[in-house]
C-alpha cells in the first residue's frame, strides 16, 4: 500500500463518521449530502499526495472537508438566508421533524441552525459539535482563538435551553 | 478520541466509511471527462459565433459593403477576446483545499471580486466596442444617403437603449463587487 493510500485509510478509520455528519449538516437533501460526502473523500484522496505533515492529520482532513463543503454551499443556486451567530435569538424551528422517528427534534434544530449560519460560524459549530477544542478549531478555520471562543460561548448559550448545559460535559475554552 | 458536547450528535452517524479508492479515482476521471466536454462545447460555441460574423463580413464584401465587412470582422475579434477571457477565468488553478477555511473562503471571494470588478474591461468593453463598430457602420450608411442628422435620428434610440443596458450591467456588477469586498474585510477582521 503506498503512502497516499495509507493516509487515506488512516483518515477513513478516524474521521469517516465526522465527515458524514458534516455533509449532512451542510446539505439537507440526502442524495446531495451523499454526493458531497464522496466529493470530500475524493478531495482528500487527491490532497494526500501533497501531505508532508505540515500539520496534524486531523487538521488536514477537517480543512479539506470543510473547504469542500463551503464550495458546495457557495455553488448551490439558492440557499436559506444566513444569519450570524450573534444575531440569532433561539434555535430555529425543525424543518422536517417527522422525517426520522428515531431522531430527536432538537438534533433537527441543531442541523437547521448550522444551515442557517454563514461561514465561518457554521464551520465553528460543526467542529465544536465534533468535540474539537477552541485551539483546534482556530487552527482548522484560521480564526483567532478569541473569535472562536466568542462563537463557542454563543453556541453554548443558544443550546443551553435545550440541553442540560452542554458546557458542563466538557469545558473547551 | 473526541468527547462530544452533545452525544446525540455523534449518534446521528457512527458507522460511516470512506469511499473505496478505486471509486474515488473513477469519480475524478468522470469529472475530468465532464470538464473536457464542457471545454469542447465552449470552443464550438465560440467558433460558431466567430464563424457567423466572419461569414457576415464575407457576404458584406461580396455586395460591396466594406464598412459592414469591417464591423463584422471587428465583432468577431471582440467575441474572441471575450471567449478567451471567459476561458482564462473559468480554468483557474486547482484549489489547495488544505489551507485554513478562512483563507480558502477569502481566496474564493477575492477571485469573484476581481472578476466582477473588472467586468467593464474584459466583458463589457469588447462587446461594447463590437456593437459600436456596427452602429458606426449603420451611421455611415445612413449619412451617405440622407446626411448625419438623419443618421443621428435613426440611431439615437437604439444607442441609448444599448448604453442603458450596459450601464445597468456595470452598476449591478459594481454593487456585487462592493458586497464581496465587505465580506473580504469582515474575514480579515476575524483572522489572526
Amino acid at each position: 500500500m503506498n503512502r497516499q493510500s495509507e493516509l487515506y485509510r488512516k483518515a477513513g478509520e478516524a474521521f469517516a463518521p465526522a465527515l458524514a455528519r458534516l455533509a449532512r449538516a451542510m446539505e439537507r437533501d440526502s442524495e446531495k449530502a451523499d454526493d458531497l460526502e464522496q466529493e470530500m473523500h475524493a478531495a482528500l484522496w487527491a490532497s494526500f499526495a501533497r501531505f508532508e505533515e505540515q500539520c496534524a492529520l486531523k487538521t488536514w482532513v477537517y480543512r479539506v472537508a470543510h473547504n469542500v463543503a463551503a464550495d458546495h454551499v457557495a455553488k448551490a443556486a439558492r440557499g436559506p438566508k444566513r444569519v450570524p451567530l450573534d444575531q440569532i435569538g433561539e434555535l430555529p424551528s425543525p424543518t422536517n421533524p417527522e422525517q426520522d422517528a428515531g431522531r430527536s427534534m432538537v438534533m433537527d434544530q441543531v442541523q437547521a441552525l448550522i444551515l442557517q449560519l454563514p461561514f465561518p460560524d457554521a464551520q465553528v459549530m460543526a467542529l465544536w459539535l465534533e468535540g474539537e477544542s477552541t485551539r483546534a478549531i482556530a487552527e482548522i478555520t484560521g480564526l483567532s482563538t478569541s473569535a472562536v471562543g466568542v462563537r463557542v460561548h454563543r453556541l453554548k448559550q443558544l443550546l443551553a435551553a435545550h440541553f442540560q448545559d452542554p458546557s458542563t460535559k466538557r469545558d473547551q475554552s | 478520541m473526541s468527547q462530544f458536547p452533545i452525544p446525540e450528535w455523534a449518534a446521528l452517524i457512527d458507522d460511516a466509511q470512506f469511499t473505496d479508492p478505486a471509486q474515488v479515482q473513477a469519480r475524478a476521471e468522470a469529472f475530468e471527462s465532464t470538464i473536457k466536454w464542457r471545454n469542447i462545447l465552449e470552443y464550438a460555441a465560440g467558433a460558431l459565433a466567430v464563424g457567423l460574423f466572419a461569414a457576415l463580413s464575407i457576404g458584406a464584401i461580396a455586395i460591396g459593403e466594406y464598412i459592414f465587412a469591417a464591423a463584422g470582422l471587428f465583432v468577431a475579434v471582440c467575441v474572441m477576446v471575450v471567449l478567451w477571457q471567459l476561458h482564462k477565468r473559468g480554468s483557474h488553478q486547482p484549489a489547495r483545499l488544505e489551507m485554513p477555511c478562512l483563507d480558502h473562503l477569502r481566496s474564493q471571494y477575492e477571485r469573484q471580486y476581481h472578476a466582477l470588478r473588472t467586468v467593464p474591461v474584459w466583458y463589457l468593453g469588447p462587446v461594447a466596442l463590437g456593437l459600436a463598430g456596427f452602429y458606426a457602420a449603420f451611421a455611415f450608411k445612413f449619412a451617405r444617403v440622407g446626411g448625419w442628422m438623419e443618421a443621428a435620428e435613426a440611431l439615437w434610440q437604439p444607442v441609448l437603449v444599448t448604453s442603458a443596458v450596459f450601464a445597468g450591467i456595470w452598476v449591478l456588477n459594481a454593487l456585487a463587487a462592493r458586497s464581496l469586498k465587505r465580506r473580504i474585510d469582515q474575514i480579515d477582521t476575524l483572522a489572526r
